[in-house]
């Protein structure tokens, strides 16, 4: 049976690389792998990607439901790629290694973050798509931003070739795809929003896809309870929070087309559901 | 809870992203306030509407909110708050550590300097040490409480000084400083391959801004040992934050563990966003039921949580329904701090 992820120009093809994006504690990682299961299910072959990742081992090693997974060790993969790209005699390698790679990765912010999505678009031939679970974004910065900015510092040095060669293939809709997890929260959806205003001005043809995680899973009614004024009535707190997250949601136009994953639900409906459409 | 209040000049507040520091930390220090301290809360990572409510200063002043809180909590004595910008705050670092303007400038201009100040992943966490660093030195501060930026491991917080401080001692950055033209076979061929990687403009710039740093040293490791050494002493008190919705006892311990790796136990844990006093005073109406499964959950979590913390839990913040959205929500969360028993 074909099967599709959802194309701005709704054409049947599945993107190679899926970019998962989001804050800190808002699960991420949860929903890729999530994913990545849905994936499995329908019998295609995924990799699960994540970059220094210090709570998983390095390199390859399996999640659990045995969904493969690379954790992308930056400097391993930096000096892997000087020594592709440089073709450089024993020696100097070794010279290079040492002192190079400390004093770049010390000085050059962007450099990890390009042979590491270097390294894992590497593997794109061994698997029908690769997941990769980006670190959280802390102030809104992305990966990409970094890779503009490192293209900005190197002028016309080899890595710059390197480096637009792969911000064509990043900027293009039909092999990459770009989930923005958030909560129905204030802080992680305005940081969305701003993940989504960064990756909008660096990708314009950008597929972009949200998914909003732990929804309480109420409906409310527009007769507040009885019991509202009582700080201690679990019934107004969830009646509250339930009309604060459709305020919070409200806010902000892209949320209306966003997955919805419901607090202490599994995802794979979900994401079976989206696969399928 | 409250001896810590009143004890301790500097409390540290670190946790991992969503259990809510920022808020912990603006509590904490309007809880200090309320105490009869002069405090100040250095925030770090706010939502827009918080930082509008304390006030988004980019000149990294703090601002004087006393008046603005007294209608909610009569009994603060001084309470203000700091929202640095990191690139501005590099700005004034680099300012008052530069020998000369002319080399402040030409640091400044660097196209290295713009972007290791943005992006450098220690960057934010080394100015917010330094706005803290600022804040000690300023007698007026009884109680100071820092919200550290969201990060997974808060060591890389604490050694961000060290990081820094490292980079001056980098052989390759003192030879590459060297005004002489000679240099080393060796590092001349690492130079080659640098501009064949990277180009010709790059290498001039690190090399003007290696040259431009060399001449900040000395003030820059007396900042760094003052930064250290503050970190270090016994008037600073480490908490960690911890909310049932995000929080695994395993990414606490870890927490703790690389805390006193680096020698800064934690004096304790704040349990925020709890559910634990919410009840239902009938019975579940069926359209309630899903959501109040998962209630269930979380309360089922927060306990786990809280016995095997018990005595380390210095205070328990209650979730709220309605999102913190200024002062008035957060001089009301600070009262609930009197009803959780500030032991």
């Amino acid at each position: 049976m074909q099967s599709k992820l959802r194309q701005k120009e709704g054409d049947l093809q599945l993107q190679k690389l899926i970019f998962f994006h989001g804050k800190g504690g808002v699960g991420k990682s949860f929903l890729a792998l999530g994913l990545a299961r849905a994936l499995r299910d329908q019998g295609r072959s995924v990799l699960v990607a994540t970059l220094d990742e210090p709570t998983l081992p390095p390199g390859d090693h399996l999640y659990p439901d045995e969904i493969p997974g690379f954790n992308c060790i930056p400097s391993i993969a930096f000096e892997e790629y000087i020594e592709r790209t440089l073709k450089i005699p024993a020696i100097t390698r070794i010279l290079a290694k040492n002192t190079l790679i400390q004093l770049l990765a010390k000085v050059a912010p962007g450099i990890k973050e390009i042979v590491s999505i270097g390294k894992i678009w590497s593997l794109r031939d061994e698997h029908d798509a690769i997941v990769i679970d980006l670190p959280s974004s802390g102030y809104g910065l992305t990966l990409f931003h970094s890779v503009r900015n490192f293209m900005r510092l190197f002028g016309k040095g080899r890595s710059f070739e390197d480096s637009r060669a792969m911000l064509e293939t990043l900027s293009d809709p039909n092999q990459v795809l770009h989930v923005l997890v958030t909560l129905a929260e204030e802080m992680p959806l305005v940081e969305t929003d701003e993940l989504r205003g960064l990756l909008v001005e660096q990708f314009p043809k950008a597929n972009l896809l949200y998914a909003i995680n732990r929804l309480l899973p109420l409906d409310p009614g527009p007769t507040p309870p009885l019991t509202r004024d009582d700080p201690r009535s679990a019934e107004a707190f969830l009646y509250g929070r339930a009309v604060q997250e459709r305020e919070n949601l409200g806010r902000f136009s892209w949320t209306a087309s966003a997955l919805r994953f419901w607090a202490g639900a599994p995802p794979a409906p979900v994401w079976r559901g989206f696969l399928e459409s | 809870m409250k001896a810590l209040l009143q004890k301790k000049r500097v409390l540290v507040c670190a946790g991992t992203g969503g259990v809510g520091k920022t808020t912990t930390s603006a509590v904490l220090a309007l809880a200090a306030a309320q105490l009869g301290r002069r405090s100040v809360v250095l925030t770090v990572d706010p939502a827009k509407r918080l930082s509008t409510a304390l006030g988004t200063d980019l000149s990294d002043t703090p601002r004087d909110l006393t008046l603005e809180v007294r209608p909610f909590l009569p009994d603060v004595k001084s309470f203000s708050a700091v929202v640095p910008d990191t690139h501005q705050t590099f700005l004034s670092l680099v300012e008052s550590l530069a020998p000369t303007p002319a080399l402040a400038a030409r640091m400044v201009e660097n196209p290295i300097f713009e972007t290791l100040t943005r992006e450098f992943s220690g960057a934010n966490e080394y100015m917010a040490l330094h706005r803290l660093s600022m804040l000690a030195r300023d007698p007026q501060w009884e109680t100071i409480v820092l919200d550290t930026p969201p990060s997974k491991n808060v060591a890389a917080l604490l050694r961000a000084p060290e990081l820094l401080g490292s980079l001056f001692e980098e052989k390759i950055l003192k030879l590459l400083g060297s005004q002489s033209r000679i240099l080393a076979a060796g590092i001349d061929k690492a130079l080659q391959l640098l501009e064949h990687l990277t180009g010709a403009g790059f290498v001039r710039h690190l090399h003007d801004f290696v040259v431009s740093l060399n001449g900040m040293r000395e003030n820059f490791v007396t900042s760094v040992e003052h930064l250290r050494h503050l970190l270090k002493s016994t008037d600073i008190a480490y908490v960690g934050i911890a909310a049932p919705t995000t929080s695994s006892l395993a990414e606490l311990s870890a927490l703790e563990v690389a805390l006193r790796e680096h020698g800064h136990p934690l004096a304790g844990i704040v349990l925020n966003r709890c559910m634990s006093e919410l009840r239902w005073n009938g019975p579940i109406p069926p359209s309630f039921e899903p959501a109040a499964k998962w209630l269930q959950e979380l309360q089922g979590k927060e306990a786990k949580l809280q016995a095997e913390l018990s005595g380390r839990i210095l205070l328990k913040l209650p979730e709220r329904a309605r999102d913190i959205q200024g002062l008035a929500d957060l001089c009301d969360l600070t009262r609930s701090v009197g009803e959780f028993a500030l032991g």
